[in-house]
């Protein structure tokens, strides 16, 4: 098969998995993009938004839509790293005792990580070497995770009581940060009508792991022009209050800046959008769509910041409308 | 390849136009400022009084077709590279980085050709329905009308506030024009008298020195009345090398003016030439004489020759009259050896020869000092030419009708130069259109002759004039005197230059 005939199939299945989610997921039409935009391209997602949204609904359904292995972790503060990963028990083989491996429920496609924040720095850390490497080590035994794998968190907001943030190293192995809003009255209305009827709409599966693996990667196969490249640069460097010529909110709230991983999830979500758009080369607006979801969790906040709430976007807003094209 | 070809060409089109437009208004903004620079140029030669009205338009033009042709210089250095144009071409027409990704993948070698295919076509159907010529603002920005209103603005107020400058620029200028010329009429007048091989190097040294003296002066003259007192002077340092001279050329004149009236029945050739006042052949006459080949005939008519000669300049040129009165002498002795009266003719010779190159000299100082009179001539004639006569302004010296301490010149015309000029002053009995007292009826001159003839000391005219034109020159240079009347105070004091 030719990588055009790939792509046409690319697209008629991301639409597809798109037309499957909206037929439960009502109003997040955005939010849908950013997780589809994150899954074609390899990377963890982190949804945040106060409970009842749909966090959690939305991930199962993608599971569902995409014929993945799906498992979901409930994150507790008690919740322990082997509750996730899984860990060597004693087994009995006819009369013969040894130690088996009994995996978590990391050993899925899609996992979804559900308050990620309610468990406490240690057991969050378990997913570290799960979502860099797409493997586990358990008892010093390495055991590889089945593609695809991919990540989908959910998070309520920091201020709210019993919750413990993400560490920063944790925080940057997530590809996008989507923030979930409250939806409008009207798809409220349809959220409410959807929910409360007898019937549940039967969401159908469109694309197997094989195919989303292919997806991702006929996604790397986008082309950029070079100035879209210095551009993705250009923004990452203009995310450190250090740098010379930074738009001056960076300078005033930001303690740290974006890591390198900002730019590769930006470009590699801007490919995966490009294409999604109808077109085989990255746009400028394909950059400044994605570049929110990828910095937002990476850009650090410095006391100032904190203390006045600032919001990330509105940081990452003037950064996209203070660095243009050279 | 035929795809890309494809591409290539409508981005050329579209870069034409776009090298138009940007042409265009890089051009305007470029005219607008090189007319601004020429404006401030101006301003700065208006505040010297060194620019004229036609220069001051010819800057204007010169500044913006400088700046036009430099601006055009500049899009020409900055012209935009083939992703450059194809990045504002794409950005024009929302193309979303379609062609220069295509351009770019075109020369990659590692992308499959599957994808720059793809990019390729993409790209060329986004552009089919594109008019390269759409998209163009073709409008002048308000900011550019706003800097053409205030650009034409300075123009125009500059324009009229130099009007004063202007004219005298223009003056000031024919002033140079009239000095340049006299300056080339000395220089030509130096050449003749360098290619006059009448005269010895020395004497050649002599006359032109003085000249060349004047030219220079003349060069970096500023003024009408400063290049009039360099001729002026130059020309009595003429005067006086010819009088120097003088009075040898008349003795000779006198020598063959006494020989012409003689009524000899036979005259030698020396004679001859001297009677026909031709110098230089009666010296080669002398010198061409054998004592040992003449006979008593010519003997006699020689001697009788020097003779008269002799008596004819023994007032004007003794010691010529003697060396001639000594070979006449030789001649009528009998007794005399050959090389004794060889000696004597060829004395008389050499003092004839050293009295006809003076006077050859005294004739080139006179020519010269001619023609330094005729240029300072001309250039008071100028002066006069340039006053602005019928408007209002008076001329120093001209009649004034019936103004108390007006002067009455002969004519009652005005011609302030020939009324006030120096030897006219100083001449006795004449009358000047002058009278600084205020009072009426008497001229200078005859105050003058009356100090004299009183007995009373008088300072010079040079004296005085020279206190009165630093005063002057003291005045216009701080201003006190108006612009306008400027050019009267400079042209009164030049015709009263001694």
């Amino acid at each position: 098969m030719t990588d055009k005939k790939i792509i046409d199939s690319y697209l008629e299945k991301a639409r597809a998995t798109e037309q499957e989610i909206q037929k439960v997921i009502v109003g997040q039409d955005e939010v849908i993009r950013h997780v589809l935009i994150a899954l074609f391209a390899g990377g963890h997602v982190l949804l945040e938004g106060v409970p009842g949204l749909g966090k959690t609904m939305l991930i199962r359904t993608l599971g569902q839509a995409l014929d993945l292995h799906f498992s979901r972790i409930q994150f507790t503060p008690d919740l322990m790293p082997a509750d996730i990963v899984g860990t060597d028990i004693l087994g009995d083989d006819h009369g013969k005792r040894s130690f088996e491996f009994q995996p978590g429920p990391i050993f899925a496609n899609l996992v979804l990580a559900d308050e990620i924040n309610r468990a406490p720095p240690k057991t969050q850390s378990a997913l570290l070497e799960a979502m860099q490497e797409h493997s586990v080590t358990v008892a010093k035994k390495t055991y590889q995770l089945d593609e695809p794998f991919f990540v989908m968190a959910t998070q309520n907001p920091l201020e709210m009581d019993g919750t413990y943030p993400l560490p920063e190293a944790q925080l940057d192995r997530f590809f996008f940060k989507v923030a979930v809003g409250f939806p409008s009255e009207t798809n409220l209305a349809d959220v409410l009508k959807l929910t409360t009827g007898g019937i549940m709409p039967e969401v159908n599966p469109v694309a197997t792991a094989a195919e989303v693996i292919e997806m991702s990667r006929i996604t790397r196969q986008v082309a950029l022009a070079s100035h879209i490249y210095e551009y993705v640069a250009r923004l990452v460097m203009h995310t450190h209050p250090d740098q010379e010529g930074i738009p001056p909110l960076v300078k005033k709230y930001v303690n740290y800046g974006a890591s390198p991983r900002a730019g590769q999830a930006i470009i590699l979500g801007a490919k995966v959008r490009a294409l999604l758009e109808g077109r085989f080369n990255v746009a400028v607006e394909d950059v400044k769509a994605v570049a929110p979801a990828a910095l937002r969790h990476r850009i650090l906040l410095n006391f100032e910041g904190l203390a006045e709430e600032v919001n990330p976007d509105t940081i990452i807003a003037e950064l996209l409308e203070k660095t243009g094209l050279e | 390849m035929k795809k890309y070809r494809i591409l290539l060409d409508r981005l050329k089109i579209w870069r034409r136009w776009d090298t138009l437009h940007r042409g265009l208004f890089f051009g305007l903004h470029g005219t607008l400022v090189g007319i601004f620079a020429s404006v401030i140029l101006a301003f700065f030669a208006i505040s010297t009084e060194s620019l004229q009205a036609a220069s001051y338009l010819r800057l204007l033009t010169l500044g913006g077709i400088i700046g036009f042709g430099i601006s055009l210089l500049l899009l020409w250095l900055k012209r935009p590279t083939l992703i450059q144009s194809a990045r504002r071409y794409e950005g024009q027409h929302k193309l979303k980085e379609r062609i220069s990704t295509a351009i770019e993948l075109h020369a990659e070698e590692n992308i499959p050709v599957e994808w720059q295919m793809m990019q390729l076509d993409d790209a060329l159907a986004s552009t089919a329905a594109i008019n390269p010529r759409s998209g163009f603002d073709w409008r002048i920005p308000k900011w550019d009308w706003g800097a053409l209103v205030v650009v034409t603005a300075l123009a125009v107020g500059t324009w009229f506030y130099g009007q004063g400058a202007f004219e005298q620029a223009f003056i000031h200028a024919q002033e140079q024009a009239q000095i340049a010329a006299q300056v080339n009429a000395l220089e030509e007048l130096v050449n003749e008298i360098e290619k006059n091989e009448t005269l010895s190097e020395a004497e050649r040294e002599q006359v032109i020195a003085p000249l060349q003296a004047a030219v220079e002066k003349l060069n970096q003259a500023e003024s009408m009345e400063e290049a009039v007192s360099i001729l002026a002077d130059a020309e009595r340092s003429m005067d006086a090398l010819s009088q120097a001279d003088a009075a040898a050329s008349q003795s000779l004149q006198e020598a063959g003016q006494k020989l012409a009236q003689a009524q000899a029945e036979e005259k030698t050739p020396f004679g001859e030439a001297l009677s026909n006042a031709q110098f230089q052949e009666a010296v080669d006459a002398l010198k061409e004489l054998s004592a040992n080949g003449m006979n008593e005939q010519i003997q006699a008519a020689l001697s009788e020759e020097l003779a008269q000669a002799a008596e004819a300049m023994q007032q004007s040129n003794p010691e010529m009259a003697e060396s001639l009165q000594e070979a006449a002498d030789a001649l009528q002795q009998e007794q005399m050896d050959a090389e004794q009266l060889q000696q004597a003719l060829e004395n008389a010779a050499e003092a004839m020869q050293q009295a006809n190159e003076q006077m050859e000299m005294s004739q080139a100082a006179e020519q010269s000092s001619d023609a330094l009179e005729s240029s300072r001539e001309s250039l008071m004639a100028s002066a006069n030419e340039g006053q602005p006569q019928g408007e209002g302004q008076p001329m120093v010296g001209e009649p004034q009708g019936e103004q108390p301490g007006s002067g009455s010149s002969e004519t009652g015309e005005g011609a302030p130069n020939a009324a006030n000029a120096p030897e006219r002053i100083e001449a006795e009995g004449e009358k000047a259109g002058l009278d600084p007292s205020g009072e009426s009826g008497r001229a200078l001159g005859e105050i003058a002759s009356q100090f004299e003839q009183s007995g009373e000391s008088i300072e010079s005219y040079e004296a005085f004039y020279t206190q009165y034109e630093t005063s002057a020159w003291e005045s216009l240079q701080s201003d006190a005197v108006p612009l306008a009347l400027r050019s009267v105070v400079r042209d009164y004091f030049s015709s009263l230059n001694p």
